[in-house]
């Protein structure tokens, strides 16, 4: 979701929940897809933006990728966790969806836990926004 | 070429393969305890490090964190696709024996307890032979 925010997806306010889960990889995650990286569209700037998956090995992510070579052609890489904006309704419906894969069940909760975390994620995409223009 | 010695269980093994083979630490003798904590990062929980070059001039790392395995390889696979690098050689230092006896005393020896690094050391040397194999083999 901080990603579509991001590319603007969707530039109101929040969406329906049919359209939240119409969304590119939304809710069509599960445990094997989790440190592969997916282009998710390009923002207004021209800067690609990514998501992946990286369960509770955050430290392993960053260490693996911070060190960046001098002369790297793809430019910067800036790293966004948008976990703090994940809420426990969220993480159960994630749960229920991604893992039990019991949809019909999970998605309302996820739908609520999104709601939740709107804001949040919403904050997070302008502050990144900031950081990347200096 | 780039080669990672890695672990996944969070000690600094990797650290150490990557040490014996860029030879920062001997491989004809066992390695006194101020070698051991003379490495850089020795200490910390997880540390992604450049040893140095090995003797086929391959630039050698050791990384050292708690975390899947699995996921591990992806992000170096994740790596490669964001800054355009070629593969890395990654080298997995598992199996140790005595991780759990390692473990416990390199905690100490990293909390403070200076006597524990006699400890750790002496652990370590029970797997050194085997940290040694790890690392030469291929070079």
């Amino acid at each position: 979701m901080a990603a579509s925010l991001h590319t603007g997806l969707f530039c109101g306010g929040l969406p329906e929940n049919r359209n939240l889960f119409g969304l590119p990889l939304f809710n069509t995650q599960d445990g094997d897809s989790r440190g592969k990286l997916h282009l998710y569209g390009i923002d207004e700037n021209g800067n690609r933006v990514y998501v992946i998956g990286r369960s509770r090995d955050a430290d392993a992510l960053t260490l693996v990728l911070s060190r960046a070579t001098k002369d790297d052609a793809a430019g910067d890489v800036l790293l966004i966790n948008a976990l703090p904006c994940v809420t426990l309704l969220l993480r159960i419906g994630g749960f229920i969806c991604c893992r039990l894969k019991l949809h019909r069940l999970g998605r309302p909760l996820v739908a609520a836990g999104l709601r939740q975390a709107y804001r949040c994620l919403k904050e997070l995409v302008y502050r990144v926004k900031v950081e990347i223009a200096g | 070429m780039r080669i990672v010695y890695y672990n996944c269980q969070g000690v600094p093994v990797a650290g150490i393969a990557a040490a014996i083979r860029t030879g920062r630490l001997p491989d004809d003798r066992a390695p006194k305890a101020s070698e051991l904590s003379d490495l850089p990062f020795i200490h910390r929980r997880s540390a992604f490090v450049f040893y140095g070059a090995d003797k086929g001039n391959n630039a050698v790392y050791g990384l050292w964190c708690k975390a899947d395995r699995k996921l591990v390889q992806r992000f170096f696979h994740v790596r490669c696709q964001l800054y355009g690098e070629e593969k890395w050689d990654l080298k997995p230092v598992d199996h140790i024996p005595n991780t759990a006896a390692l473990k416990f005393f390199w905690h100490f020896w990293r909390a403070g307890a200076w006597f524990d690094l006699g400890c750790f050391h002496k652990t370590m040397m029970a797997c050194y032979p085997h940290l040694l194999k790890s690392a030469l083999e291929d070079s």
